[in-house]
């Protein structure tokens, strides 16, 4: 290849890779973790000059015990994952929700597939081989998404509950009492130990101690159809009387809905964001989505020219979490909105409270100016 | 390469409808005003972003480098000489923050004779074998010559920024760039 055709090559490729999956809603949740640091004295302290000396000592301990154990035992201790055709146990990753960071990172499987750990995530890669993926996910929600590939197995065990796929798009819950599997994408097939049901999109069931508990769309119509075959192996499977039945929420995960109104904003279409917001807030009220969510709607009716339906938004926002790090600037905002709105009094007074509760706030500028003079 | 974005990028402008330069912003939050900052934040976060998702392949770490890559900032604000210069000096903390992503990820994968190659989405899916290839080969470099690389070829950015954002010498970084580039080009060659 020319030098020439070689630049031309990479400037296809710059143009090739897609932008980054940076959207509102993280860069809101990074910021709110940035500021609490700020607000905690975390970064302004230069801590790293006096911890330094033990840090070393602690890195060089780390590193002798480190060296040993791999030449003592490599191979033993630590598994390898890339030799795709001998792995048989890979290290188990796991992502407390007490752990900064953790919740929300991603694990990349080598079949191009992707573990996505959501919240108090516990999983771990038992096997990666060509043919055959197998992962024990024992506590949280995680969600999979499985590059399609028809001759490999791909299967998650949770509880007495396993998981077959291809390739699709799903989530499992591990509770207490209950797995709950829901697809976004594709087909999956679960097994609860008793029976083997059939999930289709937008599908979930819920696997309560060895019973089959289910939950599809209601409007399911041939009985041949998916949905109906689901809904018959569950009558099958669950013979506890429906009222001990654990309720389950019909229609799409909190994580589809958030993913789906990404998506819609990104795409410009701020009205079905709003609409896949709203709707995660219903069928999700005790989410811990719920407030960023609420506050991501404020923005989504402000861009709409919607500002009435954003200020009271950003007041549901604020009063889902009043003592949460985005509260200050929900109420801030929604007195921005109201004004917006042109309800000059409900803006005024939301402002004053504003002042009253953060005489010296980061908005405070902004409600002097909206008080006026 | 940017996707649109839902929002501007300054979402909270002045009443007065003046968007601050960053320079401003800069000496505001330097005297404690969170809310400058957060505008700094806002709008650079999708930058860095950027950056760290093309030169680590992988979205898996995103918000942890921009996160530090921010408070990093956050605490060496006082050292920026210049407020306007706040971009590239951001970038040279960013590329600092990736350096030792990258070389804690060669660590890992030494210890555990991982071999998993992890790359970007792609726009057009038939490009999808080809951005592989790319980071495979690009798995195989020291982030030393792995970053101006991707800095010059993918970021775009000119060679006297490649050096600055790096920091090194304007020679040192075409010497590591050409050596990358030969790295690579012979890879792709070999692999077909």
């Amino acid at each position: 290849m020319q030098p020439d055709d070689r630049m031309r090559d990479r400037s296809r490729l710059r143009t090739s890779i897609a932008p980054p999956p940076w959207d509102e809603l993280r860069e809101q949740r990074v910021l709110t973790r940035i500021l609490e640091q700020r607000r905690a004295g975390q970064v302004a302290s230069p801590s790293s000059s006096r911890a330094r000396p033990v840090g070393w000592a602690l890195a060089a301990a780390c590193l002798c015990a480190v060296v040993a154990l791999v030449f003592l035992g490599r191979g033993r201790l630590f598994p390898s994952s890339g030799a795709v055709a001998t792995t048989s146990s890979p290290p188990a990753v796991s992502a407390p929700a007490s752990s900064a960071g953790a919740s929300g990172s991603t694990i990349a499987l080598v079949d191009g597939s992707q573990v996505h750990l959501l919240r108090e995530a516990d999983v771990q890669v038992e096997e990666e081989r060509p043919k055959h993926v197998r992962i024990a996910q024992s506590h949280g929600v995680v969600r999979y998404e499985v590059s399609h590939d028809p001759s490999r197995e791909f299967t998650v065990r949770a509880a007495n509950t396993t998981v077959r796929v291809r390739g699709t798009i799903f989530t499992v819950d591990v509770r207490a009492s209950s797995v709950e599997v829901r697809v976004e994408r594709g087909r999956v097939e679960v097994d609860d130990g008793a029976r083997t049901h059939e999930l289709v999109d937008g599908e979930a069931l819920e696997v309560p101690n060895g019973a089959a508990a289910l939950a599809a769309p209601a409007d399911a119509a041939a009985d041949d159809s998916p949905t109906a075959a689901v809904e018959s192996a569950a009558t099958v499977a669950t013979p506890a009387p429906a009222a001990q039945a654990p309720s389950v929420a019909v229609g799409p995960s909190a994580a589809s809905l958030q993913a789906s109104a990404d998506a819609a904003r990104l795409s410009g279409n701020n009205a079905e964001a709003a609409a896949s917001l709203e709707k995660l807030v219903r069928l999700y009220p005790s989410d811990p989505r719920v407030p960023n969510v609420l506050f991501t709607l404020g923005r989504v009716e402000r861009a709409r020219g919607n500002h009435a339906a954003s200020a009271r938004a950003f007041d549901r926002c604020f009063k889902a979490a009043p003592a949460g790090s985005l509260a200050e600037d929900a109420f801030a905002e929604t007195a921005v909105s109201w004004s917006s709105a042109g309800r000059t009094a409900e803006s005024r007074a939301q402002a004053g409270d504003y002042l009253t509760r953060w005489p010296v706030g980061p908005n405070a500028a902004r409600m002097r100016d909206l008080l006026g003079p | 390469m940017s996707a649109r974005a839902p929002f501007p990028s300054h979402p909270h402008p002045h009443p007065s409808g003046v968007v601050p330069d960053d320079a401003t912003l800069v000496a505001q939050a330097l005297a404690g005003n969170e809310r400058a900052f957060a505008s700094l934040y806002r709008r650079y976060a999708r930058y860095v972003a950027g950056v760290a998702y093309r030169i680590l392949g992988s979205d898996a770490e995103l918000d942890d480098v921009v996160q530090e890559a921010f408070c990093d900032a956050s605490n060496a604000l006082a050292s920026l000489k210049e407020g306007d210069s706040f971009r590239p000096w951001l970038a040279r903390i960013t590329v600092h923050r990736i350096h030792k992503r990258l070389a804690r990820r060669r660590r890992w994968r030494w210890l555990q004779g991982e071999v998993t190659v992890v790359a970007p989405q792609v726009s057009d899916p038939r490009e999808r074998a080809r951005v592989d290839a790319l980071y495979e080969q690009l798995d195989t470099l020291s982030a030393d010559i792995r970053v101006p690389w991707m800095l010059h070829f993918i970021e775009g950015e000119t060679l006297p920024d490649v050096a600055r954002i790096c920091a090194v010498s304007l020679a040192t970084a075409k010497r590591r760039i050409a050596k990358a580039t030969a790295r690579i080009d012979g890879g792709l060659h070999a692999t077909g």
